[in-house]
This record gives C-alpha cells, sequence and structure tokens, in this order.
C-alpha cells in the first residue's frame, strides 16, 4: 500500500493529484486507488467533478501502477506517459462532494511502450464509469 | 441527508474554507452528524507539511465547529451558521492524512439564545481523533 508520501514522489500534478491513497497493488498487473471527493478542494466549485479528471484518476493510478519497490526507495524515476487513445468509455452517473471515488485499472495488454489498460471508477454503491485506455510510455 | 447545495445555503463560508461536505443526520438543536473527505488537492498540505502531509487540528476543529453551526442554528431564519467562541477539554488524539474520511458528530448541551455549547467529537474509521466541548455564536458578525 501507498501513503501520500510516496503518491507525491512518483506524480507531479497538483493541484490536479488524483489519487490520495493505493490500496493494492501488483506492480506491472493491476492497482486499487482512493480518492476523496471534498468541495475544500480548486476542482469541484459546482460541487461535482467533471467527467475529463476521473479519467485522470485512472492515467496516475496507472503511473503508480509500473513503478517498481526499488524506484521508489531511490527516487530516480524518469518516466513519462501520454495518452494515446481511448476505447468504450462510458459515464453512468456524477459524483458529488462527499463520495469516495474508487479506481481500479488492470493491464491488459504490454508492447514495447504501449501499454493497454481497462479500467473503471466506482463509489460505495454505483459504477461512475469504465472504459479502455492506452497510454505511450517514455524514458527521459 | 444534507448535499452540498443544502449546505452552501445554510453556511456562510465558501471555498477554500468550508470544511463539511455532506450532513448524514440531523435534528435541528439537538445533534448531528457530518462528514468531510481529506484528500491531498486541499491547499493547507502545500505547507503542512511537504514532505509529510497531515490535517491541521485547528481545520479539524473549523470543521467541527461548521457542523455545530448547522445544528445549533440551521433552522433559524436570523442568523446563518456560527462562529467559535469558546472551547475546552478539547484534545487531538491522532493525527489525520490525506484520504481519511472524518465522521463529526456534535450534541447540543445548552442552548442560550444566540448562543450553543455543543460536545464534539471527530472519528476516522471509527476511532476518535479529536473531541471537546466548544460555544458557537450565531451568526457571523456576533462580536461587533
Amino acid at each position: 500500500m501507498l501513503s501520500g508520501d510516496d503518491i507525491k514522489k512518483v506524480l507531479f500534478y497538483r493541484p490536479y493529484l488524483m489519487i490520495d491513497k493505493v490500496l493494492e497493488r501488483e506492480p506491472g498487473q493491476s492497482a486499487t486507488g482512493l480518492k476523496r471527493i471534498t468541495y475544500n478542494e480548486p476542482l469541484n466549485m459546482d460541487g461535482s467533478l467533471p467527467e475529463s479528471l476521473l479519467l485522470e484518476a485512472s492515467l496516475q493510478l496507472e503511473a503508480l501502477l509500473h513503478v517498481t519497490e526499488e524506484e521508489l526507495d531511490s527516487s530516480s524515476l524518469n518516466y513519462y506517459g501520454y495518452l494515446t487513445s481511448l476505447n468504450n468509455v462510458s459515464f453512468y452517473r456524477k459524483i458529488y462532494v462527499g463520495d469516495t471515488l474508487i479506481v481500479k485499472v488492470k493491464v491488459l495488454k504490454n508492447y514495447s511502450n504501449i501499454v493497454k489498460i481497462r479500467t473503471e471508477g466506482r463509489t460505495k454503491h454505483d459504477l461512475i464509469f469504465e472504459g479502455s485506455l492506452s497510454n505511450f510510455i517514455g524514458k527521459l | 441527508m444534507l448535499m452540498i447545495q443544502d449546505i452552501l445555503k445554510a453556511l456562510p463560508h465558501r471555498y477554500p474554507f468550508l470544511m463539511v461536505d455532506r450532513i448524514l443526520e440531523i435534528e435541528y438543536g439537538k445533534r448531528g452528524k457530518g462528514l468531510k473527505n481529506v484528500t491531498i488537492n486541499e491547499e493547507y498540505f502545500r505547507g503542512h507539511f511537504p514532505e509529510n502531509p497531515i490535517v491541521p487540528g485547528v481545520f479539524i476543529l473549523e470543521a467541527l465547529v461548521q457542523l455545530s453551526g448547522i445544528v445549533a442554528f440551521g433552522n433559524n431564519e436570523k442568523v446563518k451558521g456560527g462562529v467559535l467562541s469558546s472551547l475546552t477539554y478539547f484534545k487531538f488524539i491522532k493525527p489525520v492524512y490525506p484520504g481519511d474520511q472524518l465522521i463529526l458528530e456534535s450534541e447540543v448541551i445548552k442552548m442560550m439564545d444566540m448562543m450553543c455549547k455543543a460536545a464534539v467529537v471527530a472519528k476516522v474509521e471509527g476511532s476518535a481523533v479529536a473531541h471537546g466541548e466548544i460555544i458557537v455564536t450565531g451568526g457571523t458578525n456576533a462580536f461587533r
């Protein structure tokens, strides 16, 4: 399980960090992450979160999925990623302030530098979104 | 249950200082239960602390004050929310980290016209992180 410190080491998105905690992680395979939605952050002024930011949560969780334990310790991370395609992405419900988003990411195929993932986001009771994304991962 | 839209009507506080996200249970003038989600994007984590983010204790206290403001004055048409006037026996027991969910509880001990004394407790996953007694004065211009 990764905590806030580790996440901040890997991700430099601020104030757009979309993962608060990583609950489960199998490096290179799958991961489950958690994000608490609150009014007191600069993203959701009307009381709900924009859909594009939900996909951002999946992408940021995917970045955390590829990191190995040694890389976390050495703090010399030199990867970058680009979103290259979206497939069959559906949004079923809106997510509101006070909800908890639980994101799941599973790697379907891993070509040398293109990774295809399947992702879904849930709150406690409802499915919020699901879809497939692919990502280009490069080394600096 | 009150969602954020109802809380915005009941309290004068706005971004970045509205610390209650949802009200789960409420009995006006008696007791209430609220929810505050803690996420890493909140402003105070930029400096408190850059390497080791924990929620400042006074922000937990502020969340409890705002909840008590709704419980005590939510059905009062003259005033909106309240400000902190006094606190006693207040203790912070455990640190709160981003990713935690604060469950706030407030129980009114005594109502005195525009003042309300309440016993408050904040919990994370069932265990108390802060508790004490506070006095909240109705309205935002109480001291003028």
